[in-house]
């Protein structure tokens, strides 16, 4: 499990792929898979390939935050093409309403920071179109995939990035593999740019949920039961900030507690005492 | 700066929107059927959306004038709030709106007009008391601090000037007293403004204007002919907390005459239980949120027994500043 953010990345194509691979040197997962899956050393940076469809990126995106324990706090990107009646190809938009057609409910992903990509609507279709509306970019995956992650790691941590891959004037039947490489190409540095501050916010979100060892060393040599458990949580909690404050951790109290109740009586006492002697604030 | 603005269908061709949408040209227009799809839904991270909020420009439906809670109020019997804004430009950690919504995105309703046809409704029906009626609007966000954007002193000070029998209290951290300027003083506004000691100001009202702007603002409008209210809410615990308090009183009251002041209120820090564990959660290596703290009857606080040694102290220092009736206590339930 990576130690720093974690960038979790669903595509629908291979050509979509490719950059990502490449410059996270991702490796592809051997097995009998559902789907094919690439990551790198340290798990930071995870691939998906869902193939075409907003089923199919939910399945891919539900299938990879169920191979982890820390979807919650990871970034999510869904990186692919996308159509739009005028835009030029290759032009990178972020998603900032998804709404898909038979659907009444639309996904707002929520920017978390200022972004040089231009913001814009999608439209999740289920069938590729060349009736191209005047205001979104058309595509198949978003819908699928941010009805996934907001479930798992909240608006703010899913993010959808659509690069210009038709329009009125080039069709996506004049898409294939290479033309697909060589537009997601052009936007890569700024896809990087944007992926980094995402893995920044889930830097910041994993180490605010990672759990204290000294609660595990505790249950195991105390009998706690649920709510005692809860409360040493809590406290250990409180006596951290402390620790932060340059306090030792009282170490003594582990070994002059008779049992959990004890030990949660002291630990709670020794808070207390020590958060009024300290400045409160 | 707001980079992002979702605007209910509804009020895409509101006045007040299309005058924003003309400021900010850059921003990223989304538009939306109610504000209710964006904000407060589940799967929400308010600390993670305080780093960049959003604006939601929408119309304000149902009820707009509302009771205040028990408890809430200066001198008043008929007391009401409303809110033309949700949520707060400033992040101060004491704060309920942390805990009260799951999205830091400010939400301004900008149908001033229904608000206004309610607060005609409220002070009507108590006519007949002989009372005032008081109306408070920084419940759910600050007054003033976001006035630039919305010009709601704009609508209010005017508005309420007609209004006979009632009383708006304009709730604030803001030294923008650019609004206020441009109007007469208003015999029946309340321009109050929330403070804590220096020490505890710094290091839990992030973006907040310095106390002593503060009070220098509260000074400004002083002059100018404004009434104005302080608000000593809430009340935080801290070493030294009785010299700490003192030093305040003494600087505010140092600075502007006592007898021109409309009230001074003052209460405790206090949680509902399930408001406090989520405001936890969000800020788990929150020092001031990890002091000793009691529940009782669902209500986190720093337990009675302190609540009461706090307040009476406070009440006593006041005493030697201020004449006693202008004093109210925020606090719910019996007083100590």
């Amino acid at each position: 499990m990576a130690e720093c953010g974690a960038i979790y990345w669903v595509v629908a194509l291979s050509a979509e792929a490719k950059c990502i691979v490449k410059y996270f040197g991702l490796k592809r997962t051997q097995g009998r898979l559902p789907f094919p899956l690439y990551q790198d050393s340290d798990g930071s940076n995870q691939l998906v390939v869902s193939g075409a469809g907003r089923m199919a990126a939910a399945a891919a995106t539900a299938y990879l935050a169920g191979r982890n324990t820390d979807s919650d706090t990871a970034g999510w990107i869904n990186l692919g093409i996308a159509g739009h009646k005028d835009f030029e190809l290759g032009h990178l938009v972020r998603a900032n309403r998804v709404s898909a057609t038979n659907e009444k409910r639309s996904w707002y992903p929520v920017l978390p920071f200022k972004s040089s990509i231009q913001g814009y609507s999608a439209l999740t279709v289920d069938l590729p179109t060349k009736g191209y509306p005047t205001e979104a970019v058309v595509e198949m995956e978003a819908y699928g995939f941010l009805g996934v992650t907001t479930l798992v790691a909240g608006v703010e941590l899913g993010h959808c990035l659509k690069v210009i891959s038709d329009n009125e004037s080039h069709h996506w039947e004049e898409l294939d593999r290479f033309k697909i490489e060589e537009l997601m190409a052009k936007s890569w540095d700024e896809v990087v740019s944007f992926s980094e501050k995402i893995r920044e916010i889930s830097r910041e979100e994993k180490s605010l949920v990672v759990e204290n060892p000294r609660l595990k060393e505790m249950s195991s040599r105390f009998r706690l039961s649920v709510t005692q458990k809860n409360r040493l949580r809590h406290v250990l909690t409180r006596v951290d900030v402390l620790v932060l404050e340059g306090l030792s951790f009282p170490e003594s109290l582990l070994d002059e507690a008779s049992n959990g109740k004890d030990l949660l009586r002291k630990l709670e006492a020794w808070a207390d005492e020590a958060f009024s002697m300290s400045d409160m604030l | 700066m707001i980079d992002t603005i979702y605007i209910e269908d509804e009020v895409r061709n509101h006045p007040r929107t299309r005058s924003i949408l003309e400021r900010y040209k850059g921003a990223d227009i989304v538009s939306c059927e109610r504000y209710t799809e964006i904000f407060n839904r589940r799967s929400q991270n308010f600390r993670i959306q305080k780093k960049n909020p959003a604006l939601i420009i929408a119309r304000k439906h149902g009820a707009k004038v509302l009771p205040t809670p028990e408890g809430y109020g200066v001198g008043g019997k008929n007391n009401f709030y409303f809110s033309h804004m949700l949520n707060c430009l400033y992040d101060c950690r004491y704060c309920f709106l942390q805990g009260m919504y799951r999205s830091a995105n400010y939400v301004w309703f900008v149908n001033y007009e229904d608000f206004g046809d309610e607060i005609l409704k409220a002070v009507k029906q108590n006519q007949g008391s002989g009372e005032d009626s008081y109306f408070f609007s920084g419940y759910d966000c600050d007054s003033l601090a976001m006035e630039d954007l919305t010009g709601f002193v704009d609508w209010a000070i005017p508005f309420f000037s007609q209004v006979q029998g009632a009383y708006l209290e304009l709730r604030t951290k803001s030294v923008n007293l650019k609004a206020l300027k441009k109007h007469a003083p208003m015999e029946h506004c309340i321009v109050a403004f929330s403070l804590t000691p220096d020490a505890v100001a710094k290091k839990v009202e992030h973006g907040a204007p310095k106390v002593e702007s503060r009070i220098k603002a509260m000074s400004q409008l002083i002059e100018l002919g404004w009434k104005v209210g302080i608000r000593f809410d809430p009340l935080i615990q801290h070493p030294n907390f009785e010299a700490s308090y003192e030093g305040l009183f003494r600087d505010v009251f140092g600075a502007l005459p006592a007898d021109r002041i409309h009230s001074v209120s003052f209460g405790p820090m206090r949680f509902p239980k399930t408001m406090y564990d989520r405001i936890l959660k969000l800020y788990p290596k929150e020092k001031m949120l990890h002091a000793p703290m009691e529940n009782y009857d669902g209500m986190i606080s720093y337990g009675r027994e302190k609540e009461v040694a706090i307040i009476n102290h406070c009440q006593k220092a006041l005493g030697e500043h201020i004449d006693t009736t202008k004093f109210f206590r925020c606090m719910p339930g019996e007083m100590p």
